[in-house]
């Protein structure tokens, strides 16, 4: 015999299969709730870092590069490309009116990285007058690169003094990046003599599409920057007016297009979880009204042998909050099980730039679904806990007894 | 109860082992390619999986509490192996983005963590299990 | 301690399908003296208000007037915590029908009232309430593996844990053969002659031997079974 118990532990390990069902729909409510605001969160993150990573109000490409329809890929998302236009077209730009801060960089995919026949892209920059991707990369290394060093983005699985071997030319790592959750954590930077140095090599094992390009002639890009007094749209509206076979875009405008399929995805979510939620809500109603119908003798034989209206009401309450916590904790368990190491291909289905909230962040997050949980399952039988304390147990007990 | 973790344990095991080759299967030979290191891990996991199902069936016919304890433990073990294994022990491709990372390391990961969790359960179940007199 | 009650009445509002809802009393104007000590037993028909007195004595069921005084305490004019502790305390009640809680053990069923105040369970007085009641092996049975006669048993000596000084047994023999009913009346018995007030409402004729007091109860009111 025990000198203490706990009642609705008691009532709640009395009736496994209901407590069951009670802590796997709380579960099912933390799960949607939790994993729903990480991948929305997420996907704001990603979408921040992009922003502060493009770096550039305006990007210059090749006509041709925008006939392929794949740029916003190119520059949003990690798909591999490469596109060049005539060295003397970027001295036409920059000599335009507005133009301020202006670099150029090249780009090349690979066909062949170490063990896998994954293309990667691979930036060239001037680490001269670069102003978008120099500032993280001096992040990790302050030494300027060297021909030959490489920086690899966080996806890559080369680590600093690897050796990568592009087109027969070995690279060596000299840095890699913190992860962005974008295109930029498969790609790999490089200064422009190194990557004339792979393209050329790409064009002698004839395994480019450009077999007659000089590499020191072109370009595949120019950033600029807006001087002073002038803004971007105008920049733009110039450089597309008066320079042939190129185009500017807003980096802005790209991004923009994202935001609104990110609100989307959110407002979706939203809905979703808020689906979820109302079903659940309902559920959990009916269960705790039925469970709680269905002791409504036990309730009356607590008051008989002394319990209090409130304290009725309290174990109904407990049962309930206990419902919430257990329910709560295996949500959040579940919920990081499945989001924390499936977030790669969460990104990849989302095709946008996805980046998890830090360590903190989760934690803060969990610890709000868990309280959540409790709220609502306590919330959910507040109703059933009133009519109990409500309830009169001399009607109960008498039954059809006089 | 027991009984029925031990099942659920011994399904887990085979699913990890079959899943690993079937679902979650490790990125495709490429055409004309060779096989790329991640494909070693699947054949490592695949393994490993089939140890820890035959394991588990050993614990659920073996009658003596103490040997099926110890026995669960040593499935913990191995599921914590398997765990490890894509991108620990054996060595994956490139790119984070790319179907071993992306679907078959976590998907092993959470079957491992899984396995690792109900064994542990199983063991100290079997150990303090009363003799049948 | 004494339990007084002095005048109470109580009516029921009951739903008629051809005369609509109308008033029901289900006990008239009665006062009623449980002393200390002593043994009073309650006869009367089905539906003659017998139930609903013992509940208005227990605290239960508030009347519609008079008043139920423990001591010199009126029960309802307390807030309802305290006269739920009070009815902890002071009063083991034994409702009619089976009352035990599913998802607890006999034995736990018993000490629920210990349970419920908070204070260390006399162990050693359960052990013997279920000797007594020849229930010691069922201790650790769930209440769904119990007879009726068995869960009977197990709230008369959850009715007695807390050695309570008003007891309130409505049909406590209800669901036991002839030994066991003897071995419930002496049980109360004794405990009325160890300083309890104890009444016993029953259709139990044996009762009347261990009573001191009798009353019987006709149409909700009160009367002596030997006053014309």
């Amino acid at each position: 015999m025990k000198q203490k118990i706990s009642l609705p532990r008691r009532n709640l390990a009395g009736s496994p299969g209901r407590t069951a069902v009670l802590v796997l729909l709380t579960a099912l409510l933390t799960m949607t709730v939790l994993g729903g605001t990480l991948i929305v969160s997420g996907l704001r993150k990603g979408l921040r870092s992009l922003e502060g990573r493009l770096g550039a109000d305006v990007m210059v490409v090749p006509y041709e590069a925008t006939t392929q329809s794949k740029l916003e890929d190119i520059v949003l998302q990690g798909s591999t490309g490469y596109f060049y236009m005539d060295r003397k077209l970027c001295d036409k730009i920059t000599a335009r009116e507005g133009v301020g801060q202006v670099s150029v960089q090249l780009f090349l995919a690979s066909t062949s990285s170490g063990c896998c026949s994954i293309p990667v892209q691979i930036i060239g920059f001037d680490p001269e007058t670069d102003f978008t991707v120099s500032p993280w990369i001096r992040q990790k290394r302050s030494e300027p690169l060297g021909a030959g060093d490489i920086v690899v983005g966080n996806d890559l699985n080369a680590f600093v003094g690897d050796t990568l071997t592009f087109y027969g030319v070995e690279c060596h790592v000299a840095a890699k990046l913190d992860k962005t959750g974008t295109r930029f954590d498969t790609a790999v930077f490089t200064n422009l003599d190194t990557i004339r140095m792979l393209i050329q090599s790409s064009i002698d094992r004839k395994m480019n599409d450009f077999q007659k390009l000089n590499p020191d002639g072109v370009v595949s890009c120019v950033l600029i920057n807006p001087a002073d007094g002038y803004s971007a749209e105008e920049v733009v509206n110039d450089i597309n007016l008066h320079v042939k076979k190129v185009r500017a875009i807003r980096t802005k405008e790209m991004i923009s297009g994202v935001s609104d399929s990110l609100s989307g995805i959110a407002s979706v979510t939203g809905i979703l979880i808020a689906a979820v939620w109302v079903l659940v809500i309902i559920i959990l109603l009916l269960v705790f009204t039925m469970s709680v119908n269905e002791r409504k003798r036990e309730f009356a034989v607590l008051r008989v042998i002394g319990a209090s209206r409130g304290a009725a009401a309290r174990c109904v309450l407990q049962e309930a909050l206990t419902v919430g916590l257990l329910g709560g904790a295996a949500g959040i368990g579940i919920g990081l099980l499945v989001v924390l190491p499936f977030n790669s291909l969460i990104e990849e289905t989302l095709g946008l730039p996805f980046l998890l909230p830090g360590g903190g962040r989760i934690a803060l997050l969990s610890g709000a679904a868990l309280l959540l949980a409790a709220i609502v399952s306590a919330a959910a039988s507040a109703l059933s806990a009133y009519r109990i304390s409500r309830l009169d147990p001399a009607v109960i007990l008498r039954g059809d007894a006089s | 109860m027991k009984k029925i973790l031990q099942i659920i344990l011994l399904l887990m095991s085979a699913a990890l082992c079959a899943g690993v080759k079937l679902v979650f299967h490790a990125c495709a030979k490429p055409a004309g390619g060779m096989w790329m290191h991640c494909h070693d891990a699947e054949n490592a996991v695949c393994g490993i999986a089939a140890g820890l199902a035959v394991l588990s069936l050993l614990m659920l016919l073996i009658k003596n509490g103490k040997i099926a304890g110890c026995i669960g433990i040593l499935t913990a073990a191995g599921a914590a192996a398997a765990a490890l294994v894509p991108g620990h022990i054996v060595k994956m491709c490139m790119m984070d983005t790319m179907r071993c990372h992306a679907v078959m390391k976590p998907a092993v990961i959470v079957f491992s963590v899984l396995i690792a969790l109900l064994a542990l359960c199983c063991a100290v179940l079997r150990f303090t299990e009363k003799k049948e007199s | 301690m004494r339990l007084t009650a002095e005048g109470i009445s109580k009516e029921y509002l009951r739903e008629n399908a051809a005369a609509g809802t109308n008033r029901f009393c289900a006990v008239r104007e009665t006062s009623l003296t449980l002393e200390p000590g002593t043994v009073t037993v309650l006869t009367g028909r089905s539906g003659s208000g017998k139930t609903t007195l013992l509940h208005m004595l227990g605290g239960l069921s508030e009347p519609g007037s008079g008043r139920v005084l423990l001591g010199d305490t009126d029960l309802y004019a307390l807030p309802d915590k305290q006269r739920s502790a009070l009815r902890n305390r002071e009063f083991g009640i034994i409702p009619q029908g089976q009352t035990a809680l599913h998802s607890l053990t006999a034995a736990e069923n018993i000490l629920l009232p210990c349970y419920l105040s908070g204070e260390k369970p006399d162990l050693a007085f359960a052990e013997e309430l279920m000797q007594r009641l020849d229930i010691s092996a069922l201790r650790d049975a769930r209440p769904a593996a119990l007879s009726g006669g068995e869960l009977r048993r197990v709230a008369i000596a959850r009715a007695l844990i807390r050695r309570p000084s008003v007891i309130l047994a409505d049909e406590p023999t209800g669901d036991l053969d002839d030994e066991n009913t003897k071995t419930v009346f002496g049980l109360l018995k004794e405990t009325a002659e160890a300083g309890a007030a104890v009444l016993i409402v029953t259709h139990e004729t044996d009762a009347a031997q261990y009573a001191d007091r009798q009353y019987r109860m006709q149409s909700g009111a009160l009367t002596e079974p030997d006053a014309p």
